[in-house]
This record gives C-alpha cells, sequence and structure tokens, in this order.
C-alpha cells in the first residue's frame, strides 16, 4: 500500500519540469486557460503509452528504450536519440540556470558563480545516489507544486471566467492564431515526454514486477498523471489570474513563480521556490540518467546504476559529458526561458519516434502474449501518435513563422 | 558479405528486370549445443511491397494492429515475395541475380502458411 | 521449409548479453558467406560495436562514425565480431555462451574508458544494492 501511494505521488510530482513550469506559466499568462485542452489531450495521451511501456517492460522484462531500436531501425532511432541528446542538454542547461537563479535570489551572489556549484551538486549526488532514491525523492518534492493549486483557490478566482477561458480554443483577442497553434506545439513537447513514459519502466526491470504488479501501475497511472495535469493547469491558471488583465509576458524564471507569492505571501512563495527547485533539481537528475540510458540502450552497453561505473564506463562517460556541456552552455548567459522554449518544441519534433515502436511492440503477439494492446489501447495509441505527428510536422514551420512564439 | 550489404541489394532476374531492394532476410538455424543445434544461414530475401511492413512486422503476420498501420501497410504486405536460396545465382552486394523470373516467386504469405 | 524467421526480429538489431548476462553491445550486422549459385549463405560472425554500426548506416554520419571507432580499435582487420557459434539462445536477448573477457575484440572503448578514465574516480567499483 505504502509502495503504492508512493508510485502515485512520484507521478504526480514528478510530471512537471523546467519544460512545464515555463510552458505552462507563459502560456496562462498570454492565452489564459484557452490551451488548457491541450494538456487534457497530453495526460490521456501519455498516460496511455506509460502504461503500454510499463506493460511491456513487465512482459519483457527489459526495459523500454530497447525497443526503439529494433523497431525503427537504427538510422530513425538514431535521429531520436540525437534529438533527446540536443534536448536534455538544453533543459538541463536551463535547469542548472534556473537553480542558480533562485540561488541569486537568495543570497545576492550572481547565479553565474552558482552554476558551477550546482552542476558539482549534481554529479556528486548522480554518481552517489541510488536511481530508485533519486526518483523518490524527485517526485515527493514536486508534490510541494501543490502550493498553485493552493493559490488558485486563495486568489477567489471568478470561476466562471476561468471555465470560460477553459472552454473557448480559440486565441483571446491579444493572440493571432499561429501563436496559439505554436503554443499548441509548446505545450505538446513539455508535457508528453518520453521521460514520463518511461517513468514506471524501469521501476519495473529493477524491481522484478510481474503481472500482478500491473493493477498497481495502472492505478499509478490513471491517478498520477491527471493530478500532475491538473498541477500544470493550475499553474496556467494562476499565471492567468495574476499576469493576462495587466498584460504582462513571462520573460523571467521569477515570474513563473511570483503569482505564488502574491497569492500566498512569502511562505507561499517559499514552497512554490521549493517546488521548483525540485522540479528542476531532480527533473535534472532524471533526464541526464534517462538520456543516458537511450543511448546506452541504442548501442547495447551496460548501464550505470545496475552496474558499478567502472564497469559502465561508456554509460557513466556519456552521462558525466552531457552535465559538462550544459553547464558549459549555461555560463554563456542564455536565457533559460528561450532556450527551454527551443527544447520542448525539438522535444515536440521527434515524440512520433517514441511513441511509434512501443505502438509496434504492443501489438506484437508474439512478444507480448496475453498482455498485447486491447481495443481501447489501440485507439488512444493510434489517436496520440496521429496528434504527435501533426504536431511534429508543424513545429518547426510555427516556430519560424512565430519566431519563437513571440509574435 | 554483410547482411546489411544484402538489405541494400536490388533483385534482378533472368530477363534483367528489377524486382525492388530486399527488404528482409529470412534465416533459419537453432543454437545450442543439443541434437537439433544448426548454424544460423540464410534461407531466402524478401522484396517487394515497401520496406514498412516488414520492418514494423506486419508482412510476417507478427503485428495485427493498430488497425490504422495495419490498413496502411496491407497492400505491401500482400505484394511482397520470398527469394529461396536456392535461386540466387550470384550472391553479389548491391546487384542479387536470380534464375527464373520475378512473376515465378511465390508470395511471402503464401511461403509462410506452406 | 516454413520455420524461417525474419533476421530483423530475431538477430538484427537485438541487445547481445554475455554468459553472465552482462550487456555488451548490440548485433549491428551479420557477416555471411558467400555460398556460390544455390546454396545458403551461413552466418559466420556477429558484427557488433559502432564500427560495424557506422558501415551499415552509410551517409555522412555512418561514415563519420566508422572512422571514429576504427581509430580507437585495438585489431588490425574490421570492426569487432563474434563467431556465431557462441551464440547459446537467441529466444528474447542474443545470449552468448562466454564471457565478455574471452571475447577481446568487444566493447574497446567501454575497456579503455574504463581503465584509463571512469576507475581513476573514487567510488567507481560500488554498485548499487
Amino acid at each position: 500500500m505504502f509502495a503504492f501511494t508512493l508510485g502515485t505521488l512520484s507521478a504526480i510530482g514528478g510530471f512537471i519540469d523546467i519544460g512545464d513550469l515555463v510552458a505552462d506559466a507563459l502560456v496562462g499568462a498570454r492565452f489564459g486557460l484557452a490551451l488548457a485542452w491541450v494538456t487534457v489531450v497530453s495526460v490521456i495521451g501519455i498516460a496511455c503509452y506509460a502504461e503500454m511501456s510499463a506493460r511491456i517492460t513487465v512482459q519483457t522484462r527489459r526495459p523500454a528504450f530497447d525497443l526503439i531500436r529494433s523497431r525503427l531501425g537504427p538510422g530513425y532511432a538514431l535521429v531520436g536519440l540525437v534529438g533527446a541528446f540536443a534536448v536534455t542538454g538544453l533543459l538541463v542547461m536551463a535547469e542548472l540556470s534556473g537553480v542558480a537563479l533562485a540561488l541569486q535570489l537568495a543570497t545576492s551572489v550572481h547565479y553565474l558563480l552558482w552554476v558551477p556549484v550546482v552542476a558539482a551538486v549534481v554529479l556528486l549526488l548522480i554518481w552517489v545516489l541510488p536511481f530508485e532514491t533519486m526518483e523518490r525523492i524527485y517526485g515527493l518534492l514536486g508534490l510541494t507544486m501543490l502550493v498553485f493549486v493552493v493559490a488558485v483557490w486563495h486568489l477567489d478566482p471568478d470561476w466562471p471566467r476561468l471555465w470560460s477561458s477553459a472552454t473557448t480554443p480559440v486565441p483571446p483577442a491579444s493572440e493571432s492564431w499561429p501563436a496559439y497553434l505554436f503554443f499548441v506545439v509548446t505545450l505538446i513537447g513539455a508535457q508528453m515526454t518520453p521521460y514520463e513514459m518511461f517513468f514506471f519502466s524501469s521501476g519495473a526491470v529493477e524491481s522484478r514486477w510481474g503481472p500482478k504488479d500491473l493493477t498497481e501501475m495502472r492505478v499509478n497511472v490513471l491517478v498520477g498523471f491527471p493530478l500532475g495535469g491538473l498541477l500544470a493547469i493550475a499553474i496556467q491558471a494562476v499565471a492567468f489570474l495574476v499576469f493576462f488583465d495587466a498584460g504582462i509576458q513571462v520573460e523571467h524564471l521569477a515570474e513563473t513563480v511570483l503569482p505564488v507569492g502574491l497569492a500566498l505571501g512569502k511562505l507561499g512563495l517559499a514552497i512554490a521556490l521549493l517546488g521548483v527547485f525540485a522540479a528542476t533539481f531532480g527533473a535534472t537528475l532524471e533526464t541526464l540518467f534517462s538520456t543516458g540510458y537511450q543511448i546506452a540502450q541504442y548501442f547495447g552497453w551496460s548501464y550505470g546504476k545496475v552496474q558499478p561505473p567502472a564497469q559502465a564506463a561508456r554509460f557513466t562517460t556519456v552521462v558525466v559529458g552531457l552535465l559538462l556541456l550544459s553547464t558549459a552552455l549555461a555560463m554563456t548567459t542564455l536565457d533559460p526561458i528561450t532556450v527551454t522554449i527551443f527544447a520542448v518544441v525539438f522535444s515536440a519534433t521527434v515524440l512520433p519516434l517514441t511513441f511509434l515502436p512501443v505502438l509496434l511492440v504492443g501489438n506484437d503477439r508474439q512478444v507480448m502474449g496475453q498482455l498485447a494492446n486491447g481495443r481501447l489501447s489501440n485507439t488512444l495509441g493510434t489517436v496520440t501518435l496521429a496528434i504527435s505527428t501533426v504536431a511534429a510536422l508543424a513545429a518547426l514551420p510555427l516556430l519560424v513563422l512565430t519566431r519563437g512564439g513571440s509574435s | 558479405m554483410r547482411i546489411s550489404e544484402l538489405l541494400s541489394s536490388e533483385v534482378v532476374d533472368e530477363t534483367g528486370r528489377s524486382g525492388g531492394w530486399v527488404h528482409d532476410v529470412r534465416i533459419s538455424g537453432e543454437p545450442g549445443p543439443g541434437e537439433e543445434a544448426a548454424p544460423f544461414r540464410v534461407v531466402g530475401l524478401v522484396i517487394g511491397g515497401g520496406r514498412l511492413p516488414h520492418a514494423w512486422g506486419f508482412a510476417e503476420g507478427r503485428a495485427t494492429g493498430p488497425w490504422l498501420l495495419r490498413v496502411l501497410t496491407a497492400r505491401g504486405a500482400r505484394q511482397a515475395r520470398f527469394v529461396p536460396a536456392a535461386r540466387v545465382e550470384s550472391w553479389e552486394a548491391g546487384t542479387i541475380r536470380i534464375r527464373g523470373r520475378l512473376g515465378d516467386l511465390p508470395r511471402l504469405i503464401d511461403e509462410l502458411h506452406r | 521449409m516454413t520455420d524461417h524467421h525474419s533476421v530483423r526480429f530475431t538477430l538484427l538489431d537485438q541487445q547481445v548479453v554475455d554468459a553472465d548476462g552482462r550487456r555488451i553491445g548490440r548485433v549491428d550486422d551479420l557477416l555471411c558467406d558467400d555460398p556460390g549459385p544455390g546454396g545458403e549463405p551461413v552466418i559466420t560472425h556477429l558484427l557488433s560495436g559502432a564500427e560495424a554500426l557506422g558501415d551499415r548506416l552509410g551517409g555522412l554520419t555512418g561514415k563519420l562514425m566508422a572512422a571514429v571507432s576504427a581509430r580507437l580499435r585495438t585489431t588490425p582487420d574490421g570492426p569487432s565480431r563474434i563467431p556465431a557459434d557462441l551464440v547459446a539462445d537467441h529466444a528474447d536477448l542474443v545470449h552468448l555462451r562466454v564471457r565478455l573477457a574471452d571475447l577481446p575484440d568487444v566493447a574497446g572503448l567501454e575497456r579503455w574508458l574504463s581503465a584509463h578514465v571512469i576507475s581513476l574516480l573514487p567510488g567507481a567499483g560500488d554498485a548499487d544494492q
């Protein structure tokens, strides 16, 4: 029972990373809740694929990234891999900057001096901490993001107005259709992340799940992800309530949590900062490992946290190398918000390459036996794949057309 | 020669007509020390229908869904033909020549259900 | 003879593990002999490693990958190869009958990094429970 609650809570808290935080705050400030439907669709899609990939892992006893190369072939799988590497490099860069900026706010020491310190701490933690511990801590600390939900309540909003905004899926008067569509793609890229999909997968292998754990996993997915989505909508709502009428756009990371401070005062702000810290710092550890796993499984290397670092030398080198690269990028003072937006849009362009192999294996009766996909899985899976394919094709043109969402 | 070279070769029959690229290689063999052990060997090639029905498993029937992908690959899966190793004249990477004509080649689905 | 299988789903691109269950790479390509007209080519070796993969991918990326890998190679001729008769089982993963230590040509980059970089750091030998 305890393990189950832990799993669900981790899923909720782990839903939000810096991509979500930035995208939701940006979207709320400019569009209100007119894009909340994207979150709903994304939650359904990612829940479907998280369940599918966990089920595959239970049946095959192999981690889900294992499938990608055998189903797509090494060429397309490499494209997805390079995409994942680039996206993670950018996101970790933004996350390092985010934590450093938070520390700057607290200590008045310039954030560029904090970046290497934070990177060093991350390096130490990934060397020392077991993977599951990291995942749990990250997930649980992320629950502090629930303060955003509390903040919505506290702001005593005009509920009919919130509802009307959410049920009017068109750009508000101040925005154009291209910008609206660009942010549809942005939210898809931010909220359907491969990491979430394989969230249960690594645990399933290491804990040696069997078919009876399937029910527990499904409950985790059905409860955890929607609540995570609710958190995302709360971030949009809070930004809407505080920034929209004043026409303020979110341009700095600090502005993503400011609304909570306005609603709940210093304590609320502190909790929100803790939540943001957990989301960004935790996500750094998670995404570094996740990408490391993906690369290791593409080439068939042994990977860390199962083997000691000396026996998984290539995996360790890649993870550490990626961290160093991100640190170097963070030292260039590139704006973390812009970098995050680019990262999630690129993530959206390679998303179909992550869904397709899972959908194919899920339907392979020789591999899956009794656990092969049923109608519901296949229907939701196909629709999600179709949506993500359209988003992937539209992503780069919209990026160029709207100049990164600024027009 | 390498399997990857086979997979990027073109099959040409005795009249010079091209059957397109090799999309799959069929192998047989039992590893291990037991009595039924046999070395891995190439038993035939598969051409026709485009790459996807084969890469995704629809051509050999191991994938039956999802519905949309099955429908999209159905025609290609039906067009696939099997080239038995016995018919190959020359195993030259790039171009594989076979005896007889393309039209005599069995369809993959027929071959699999023999 | 209808019990033949697609190489894609049985050997090619599959994960290779040694006798201890340790992952050592993927089947990036396969080497077979030329049996002459009408014969069945026998698969003699599994090819594993970035050099074999680079050769297979082709194009600029592939050539680059193969060239870098060839530089790091310790053996003189061609990408890492594993004799096909060392395969014990291939039901889900490709299991070998021998240990990585018995395959000196394979996973060269891994050994090099392990010896020259990672092992020098403290805590490198400890795994999780």
